[in-house]
Formats: structure tokens, C-alpha cells, sequence
């Protein structure tokens, strides 16, 4: 390969994500520049003492907020590079601490349920494709509906009634041990896989009438290999589109399965911060998972070259 | 022995519609065959059966379909796959399709070997390089992916592929409608020195009766399901006795007689119009619509698309231009509706210089244009009726009738006129297109482009997706229209024998540079560009249309 096919659309990346990311902390920045309420107030407030106006003032001036806006964004973006986003205004903590405090917990939760997902969606995509318009079938397409259908809070509180409280087999919240993985990730997968399975169903069934799996079959190709190398190869590439966009949300923290089985991750965070107006929690939060989905997103793409050629070869050589 | 013998083949849907009807055909050891048929007569899926490869909607039922002396039809799937590819080979029309565009072609010839043999990497490679090799090709050629290969060359390395393992029995499904007619013609002869090396059978499929003319030796007429016709080659040609296999011979325009219609069956009376148009703009005869003077347009890579064009179309007449796919005619025809920036020359429409108009000059100029397309399925909104797509040229200019019809401003009556004039009921106005065929949209194209009376149309290869017998009566009404109407045409084809009877004039281009340039008298003439020279060999007369 030559160097110009790779270097061009790497330099378009870094590019992009140099981009993106300024525009994170320029919202992120203004989200709090905007925002109703005073943060000086809000922090003064808690101690439910009584506050003069001289002291806001001095605090104000501590804080630096009676400077011109540019050079707060300034300061902050200087924090921002450095990793720093100030302390939690609730906890008095670093901000970044509580983050990457929490962050493991939603990796460890989404990084399961989408081996999960893509484990359920193999096997019922494959079998519904397999066994098209039969028993089997409808039986996956009813999951699907249902899956869909049921609200995750539910299904979580469902599980931890049969399988923590009935049973006692699996803890009904924390993440203290690998068994409290269990519950969230199946609460999860069940509302996440249906699209999936029968995304990967309708794109198996319209690849194997392709006119390319015909020729392979008149080559004499066994059958196997006409499914595992030529119609699931085909069958992918709509697949990874939509895998790219679960896996933003399930790092952006699944903030109801989250709080229905405690698991303290970042959706979680996101929302407490919210609630008591933790405006570095949030900042911190925006910037961090966005580049985050910055970087799926350009994994996605990756693997889009990976799966069909001619994405990064059209037009670089024609014959 | 007959190779393969098929007899009272049935293949209907899984509903029951019978699209096959109990036919019978053999192939001998070493003929070519030709099977023979417009889209819909079912001879692709008898192809398909043999092997079974038919697609699920399909069910097959035959009392006998033996090869080589052994029976296909009670054979299980995987007898049948050692069967495929190395006993009955086959090329497909879709050229794209030949390879999965994820894998290189050789990965998918290895694989193939595979399938078959177990041999070592390299003698594989050595046969795969051998068999390349053996069709004119470059072997690295096959390093490269399916899309990075022309179409051409990727026909002839599917059927290098094919006759890999030498099979008995060769099955080529229209190889060749989809290319164009140069690339056509070396896969022909590839196809052809093939036999002769390896003393294969074919079997070919197609609607073009000039190749089965050139190659077959005997012939099988196939018409709704049923075979109407069959014998020798020279029989059928000189002496055809079913009337479709007349029709389909009638369809094919000749280059060297000078016929003013194609005598096709089954068409009504030719076009009435009532008054011949009179606009403002009709002047003096022989006054050029349309001129363009040295055109030059170059690509963002640096190819020039079109180099230093020039042409005239006089008034009420007919420009041909001929080109195969790539030589630059439809961004020649794009640049001269200026829907394409020129990056030099002159284009002028009657006395404007169309290519220095800019904003709602060049709008109005371009109402005096209209352009018909080849693929008539995708120049129709599928959700709105035929009246709608029909009208709406007419409503964009803000006209509620052409001035060739006298029936009245009501929208309905010029509609169903407009529909009338291209000789469909005005029925067909509340239908939505997918109810019609490829012939009948491709008629309300042209009423639709009509209907604004355009300084000219512009006909972008207008009967490349239709039937022989389809495009022989859209090329009539294109006739009548023009004689009725006194329209302007640009015709765009690489089909040199449509484009020679509907032009008075004909210009070549290759390679984005006319080559020739002459009257349709003057085909013949010994100082054609040998490029011309080649074209007429292509489309060499059938013996019928000799005498």
C-alpha cells in the first residue's frame, strides 16, 4: 500500500478530531456561561448560612468570573488540555478522580453487553436467516417485539425479583463482584439486540440471493464457505453501522440501568451532577464522552475499510 | 449421447405461475447452442435450472435432465457442487457480479481450485496463471479486486475461471449484453477459441441475433415459457417459420439497406398530428438548433472527458453519435444541455451562447432542451401516477398545452394526447409506472420530453435496456415523431445499426476526440477512420437482410 491512500485520510482524522474537539469545549464552556442559576450562589447556598453580598463578590472575583468571557474559555481550555477540570463543587474532589472513578464501571458494563448483543445477534439473526418464514423464525421476530417493547427499568426489576430475591443466585445491585456484571448486561442486551438481529436476518437473506453468492455457487464453492466468507462478509457492513451508535450511547452511561441495579458509572454521575448543578462534572462529562464517540465513530469507519475494499481503493487505481 | 438432455423442463413460482412450460432441448458434444429470447421468455432460469441454481422463489420439475449419462435432476446438493465448475461451468451477464468485490479475483479462483483439487498453492497458481494467461490477460491483473478491473477484462478473467478445470459443458448467460460491443466482441472470440481449444459444449444465451448469427450452430427459439422455434442456425436465419422468430429477425435495423421503418408486428397505424408546429423560433430550414465549437472538458484526475469537440445538428434533423462506453458521449451530452461546465469552447442554442448564459437566461435555455435517458425505471417518481410525471415538464414553464395539439387547455385531454401521440391509451394516465414495461416508459419519456417543444432532445442510448423487438418500435416512433413533428434529435449509442437508421448524419467519438464524421450514406465509403471500419464488422448485416 501506498503511504498517500493512508496518510490522507489519518491527516483527515486528526484533522476532524482536533476540530471536534474545540467545538466539545466551546460548548461545554457555554453551557455553563449560559445556564440559569448562579454557581456562586448554588455553592453558597448549601451551607445554608447567610451569605452578604461582599462575600459573593470576593468569591466571584476568587473564581474568576468577573473576568471577560474569553478568558475564562482561555483558562479553561488550558485546565482542559491539562486534564483538569477543576474540583467537583458537591464533593471537592478533582473532577477528573470522580470521572475516571466511574468511567471503568460503564466501560466494564458496555463492553459485556455488546459482547452480548453481537453473541445473541449471530445466533438469532443466523438461525431466523437460516430458517426464513418458519417457526423458528417468527419465534425470533416475537423476542425482537417484546424486546423492544419491555422498558428496561422493568426488565431490570423483573430479573432482580426472580434471580436475586427468589433465587438468591445473582447480586441485586453493585458491581463488588463479576456476578453483579450479570443482571445489568442481560437488562441491556435485551432492549439493545433487537434492531440488530433483525438488521443482520434481512441483510443475510438479501445477500444470499446476490448475484455474486449465484457465481461463487456455479464455481462449486461449498456452501459453507460461501456463507462464512461471501454472504456474512456482505451481511456486516450494516451491522457495524448501527454498532457504532449503541456503543456511544452505552459509554455515554445507561443511566437507568445504572440506577435500577447502582452500579456508580458515568451515566449515573452525569445525572447527580446535573441534579445539583455540578457544572465541572458535566464539562468534564460532555468533553470526555464526546471524544469518546469521537473515536468509535472513527473505529467504525476503520472497520468499514476493513470490510469492503472498495471504500478506501475506488478511485486511488482503476485499471 | 447428447451431452445434456433436458426434457419437459417446468420452473413456476412457489404461488404456482408457470414461467417455463415443459420444454425440451439437448446440447451435442461440442456444438454451440444458442437459446434464444427476450427478457421474460424464461431462458435464463432454464440456464439456472440445469444446475439448479435457482433462487428459492423458484421450483423446478423436470422428467429428465441428464448430463454426460448421468442423471442431474435426483442428485443431492453435494454431488451437484462437484458437478458445478468443473463438469458445467458458467459466465453470468452481470460482469460485477462475476467475483464478490471483497476478495481479490485470484483469492476467489484459488478458491475455487480448492473446491475441486487438492493441490499445492503454487501449482494452483501456476494453472490460474496458465488459464489467465490463456485468455490475452496480464496474470497480475488478478491481484486487483473485481471493481478495479474494467468490464471487459473482468468478463474475460470470469471466463478464464470458468474453463479453469476444463469443464464438458460451458453455460454463458448473455456474457456479453452488458459490455459494450467492442469489449463484446473479444469476449466472443475468446469464447469461441475456447471451444475449439478444449472441444467444450456451449450453451449461450441471448437476445441478439447478430452473435447467434456469427457462432451458433443451432438455435432455440424461446418465447413466454416455450420454445417456438429450433434447428439449425442457417435454417432459422434464412428460413424462420414461427412469426415472433420473424418479428425478432424484422428488429434488427440493417446497416446496408436503406429501410425508411422497421417492419416489426403488431404496431398501429403510423402518427397523425394535425398541424405541423409553427413557432416563433421555426425558422429557415437547415438553420443550426445547435452548435459547439472545439469542447474541452477535463476531470479533477486530469482526464479530458472531451477533447476538442465540434458539432452541428441542423434543424429537424437527426445527429448520431456513436461511442463505446468511455469515450466521452454522455459528458459530451451533458455539457451540451450545460448541465456540465465547460472548461473551454463555444456551445450556441439557435443565436445564445449558451455557455456564457448564467441564472434565469440559462433557465429559459433550458427549457428548450430535453433529455431522454436510458433506464426508464429511474427517470420516473415510483409513488406518482404517469398524468403527473407526465405533466409536469409543461407546469415548470408555466404552459398548460403544446402547441402541436389542438384539444384544448384541460390537462386530462392534453395528457391523454401527449400519451396518444407515442401510441399509448390514455388509460395508462392514473397507472402508476412500475405497471408498465420498460417499452411503455420509455414511450412516455419521450411524450414527456416532446411536450414542451423543445429546440431538441437529447436521446442518451434510449434503447439500451430494451427488447430487440421493443427497440425496434421505439425507434420507429422516434422516426414518426420526427417526420410528424419536426423535431431536432441528438442520439447517443454504442449500437452503431440504431444510431445508423435514425441519423442523417453520424459523428464517432473515442477517447473523448471525434474520430469521424460523415453522412449515413457515406457509411460505406473506403475513407472511414479504421475505428468506423471495426464498428461495421460488429454489426455485420444478418444474411436475411442482404438479399
Amino acid at each position: 500500500m501506498r503511504p498517500a491512500t493512508w496518510l490522507v485520510p489519518l491527516g483527515k482524522w486528526v484533522a476532524q478530531g482536533i476540530g471536534f474537539f474545540f467545538v466539545l469545549t466551546i460548548i461545554s464552556f457555554l453551557i455553563v456561561q449560559l445556564a440559569p442559576g448562579d454557581a456562586v450562589l448554588s455553592m453558597l447556598r448549601i451551607d445554608t448560612v447567610a451569605v452578604t453580598q461582599d462575600e459573593i463578590e470576593a468569591l466571584r472575583n476568587e473564581l474568576g468570573l468577573n473576568d471577560p468571557a474569553w478568558q475564562q474559555y482561555v483558562r479553561f481550555l488550558g485546565g482542559v488540555l491539562q486534564g483538569d477540570f477543576g474540583a467537583s463543587l458537591m464533593t471537592g474532589k478533582s473532577v477528573m478522580g470522580e470521572l475516571s472513578k466511574a468511567f471503568p464501571y460503564t466501560l466494564m458494563l458496555a463492553g459485556a453487553t455488546m459482547a452480548v448483543v453481537i453473541v445473541i445477534t449471530f445466533v438469532l439473526g443466523g438461525l431466523a436467516a437460516r430458517f426464513r418464514g418458519s417457526l423458528v423464525d417468527k419465534g425470533v421476530a416475537a423476542f425482537c417485539t417484546a424486546g423492544a417493547a419491555v422498558p428496561t427499568f422493568w426488565l431490570g426489576l423483573l430479573l432482580i425479583d426472580l434471580f436475586a430475591v427468589r433465587l438468591h443466585i445473582l447480586p441485586s445491585s453493585g458491581m463488588a463482584t463479576a456476578a453483579g456484571l450479570v443482571l445489568p448486561t442481560v437488562a441491556l442486551a435485551i432492549a439493545i439486540a433487537p434492531p440488530y438481529i433483525k438488521i443482520l436476518r434481512n441483510s443475510l437473506i438479501e445477500a444470499s440471493g446476490r448475484e455474486f453468492v449465484r457465481a461463487a455457487r456455479a464455481r462449486g464453492v461449498t456452501e459453507s464457505v460461501i456463507f462464512g466468507k461471501h454472504t456474512l462478509r456482505d451481511s456486516l457492513i450494516p451491522l457495524v453501522t448501527i454498532l457504532g451508535v449503541s456503543l456511544g450511547s452505552l459509554l455515554g452511561g445507561t443511566v437507568i440501568v445504572e440506577v435500577t441495579f447502582g452500579i456508580p458509572g458515568v451515566g449515573k454521575l452525569a445525572v447527580e451532577a446535573l441534579a445539583r448543578r455540578d457544572y465541572g462534572v458535566i464539562q468534564a462529562f460532555i468533553i470526555v464522552v464526546g471524544m469518546a464517540i469521537f473515536v468509535i465513530n472513527l473505529l467504525v469507519d476503520l472497520s468499514y475499510r476493513a470490510l469492503d475494499p472498495s471504500i478506501s481503493l475506488k478511485g486511488a487505481e482503476r485499471a | 449421447m447428447s451431452l445434456l438432455e433436458v426434457r419437459n423442463l417446468r420452473i413456476s413460482t412457489r404461488r404456482g405461475l408457470p414461467l417455463v412450460k415443459g420444454i425440451d432441448f439437448t446440447v451435442e458434444q461440442g456444438e454451440w447452442f444458442a437459446l434464444i429470447g427476450e427478457s421474460g421468455s424464461g431462458k435464463s432460469i432454464t440456464a439456472n435450472s440445469i444446475t439448479d441454481l435457482l433462487n428459492a422463489s423458484l421450483t423446478r420439475q423436470a422428467d429428465a435432465i441428464s448430463f454426460d449419462g448421468a442423471d442431474l435432476l435426483g442428485r443431492g446438493r453435494q454431488p451437484l457442487r462437484k458437478v458445478r465448475g468443473e463438469q458445467i461451468a458458467y459466465v453470468f451477464q452481470d460482469y460485477q457480479s462475476a467475483f464478490t468485490p471483497y476478495y481479490t479475483v485470484s483469492n476467489q479462483m484459488h478458491e475455487m481450485l480448492k473446491a475441486h483439487r487438492s493441490m499445492s498453492a503454487d501449482k494452483r497458481r501456476a494453472m490460474i496463471e496458465a488459464g489467465v494467461e490463456a485468455v490475452g490477460l496480464d496474470p497480475r491483473l488478478i491481484k486487483r479486486y473485481p471493481f478495479q478491473v474494467s468490464g471487459g477484462q473482468l468478463q474475460r478473467l470470469a471466463l478464464a475461471s470458468a474453463v479453469l478445470l476444463k469443464p464438458k459443458l460451458l453455460i454463458a448467460d448473455e456474457p456479453t449484453t452488458a459490455l459494450d460491443s467492442w469489449s463484446a466482441s473479444v469476449v466472443l472470440d475468446e469464447l469461441a477459441s475456447i471451444r475449439a481449444a478444449t472441444g467444450c459444449s456451449i450453451l449461450f444465451i441471448t437476445h441478439d441475433l447478430r452473435i447467434m448469427n456469427r457462432y451458433a450452430d443451432r438455435v432455440a427459439i424461446m418465447q413466454k415459457g416455450e420454445i417456438v422455434e429450433r434447428g439449425s442456425k442457417d435454417q432459422v436465419v434464412l428460413r424462420p417459420q414461427h412469426p415472433y422468430t420473424r418479428d425478432l429477425l424484422a428488429s434488427t435495423p440493417p446497416l446496408r439497406s436503406d429501410v425508411q421503418r422497421l417492419p416489426v408486428q403488431g404496431e398501429s397505424a403510423r402518427i397523425q398530428v394535425k398541424a405541423r408546429p409553427q413557432t416563433p423560433t421555426d425558422t429557415v430550414a437547415d438553420e443550426p438548433v445547435l452548435r459547439a465549437q472545439d469542447l474541452v472538458k477535463v476531470y479533477g484526475n486530469g482526464t479530458r472527458a472531451v477533447d476538442g469537440v465540434s458539432l452541428m445538428l441542423p434543424a429537424g434533423s437527426c445527429l448520431g453519435l456513436v461511442g463505446e462506453s468511455g469515450s466521452g458521449k454522455s459528458t459530451l451530452a451533458r455539457c451540451l444541455l450545460s448541465l456540465e461546465r465547460i472548461d473551454s469552447g463555444d456551445i450556441w442554442l439557435r443565436d445564445q451562447h449558451l455557455n456564457q448564459l448564467s441564472g434565469l437566461a440559462l433557465r429559459s435555455a433550458r427549457q428548450q432542451m430535453q433529455l431522454v435517458l436510458q433506464n426508464p425505471n429511474a427517470s420516473f417518481n415510483e409513488r406518482l401516477p404517469i398524468r403527473a410525471s407526465l405533466m409536469e415538464p409543461l407546469e415548470c414553464i408555466g404552459r398548460s398545452s403544446p402547441g402541436f395539439l389542438s384539444v384544448g387547455d384541460d390537462p386530462r385531454k392534453v395528457a391523454a394526447a401527449l400519451l396518444d401521440l407515442v401510441q399509448l391509451p390514455a388509460e395508462y394516465l392514473d397507472k402508476l409506472p412500475n405497471h408498465l414495461s420498460g417499452g411503455e416508459k420509455q414511450r412516455v419519456s419521450i411524450a414527456r420530453a416532446i411536450s414542451t417543444e423543445p429546440s431538441f432532445i437529447v436521446l442518451d442510448e434510449p434503447t439500451a435496456s430494451l427488447d430487440v423487438s421493443t427497440q425496434a418500435r421505439v425507434l420507429n416512433l422516434l422516426k414518426d415523431l420526427q417526420d410528424a413533428l419536426g423535431l431536432s434529435y441528438l442520439f447517443i449509442s454504442h449500437d452503431l445499426s440504431s444510431v445508423h437508421f435514425i441519423s442523417q448524419h453520424l459523428i464517432v467519438m473515442k477517447d473523448g476526440i471525434v474520430v469521424d464524421d460523415f453522412d449515413r450514406t457515406e457509411l460505406f465509403d473506403s475513407d472511414r477512420h479504421a475505428y468506423t471500419k471495426q464498428l461495421i464488422d460488429l454489426f455485420e448485416d444478418l444474411p436475411s437482410q442482404v438479399a
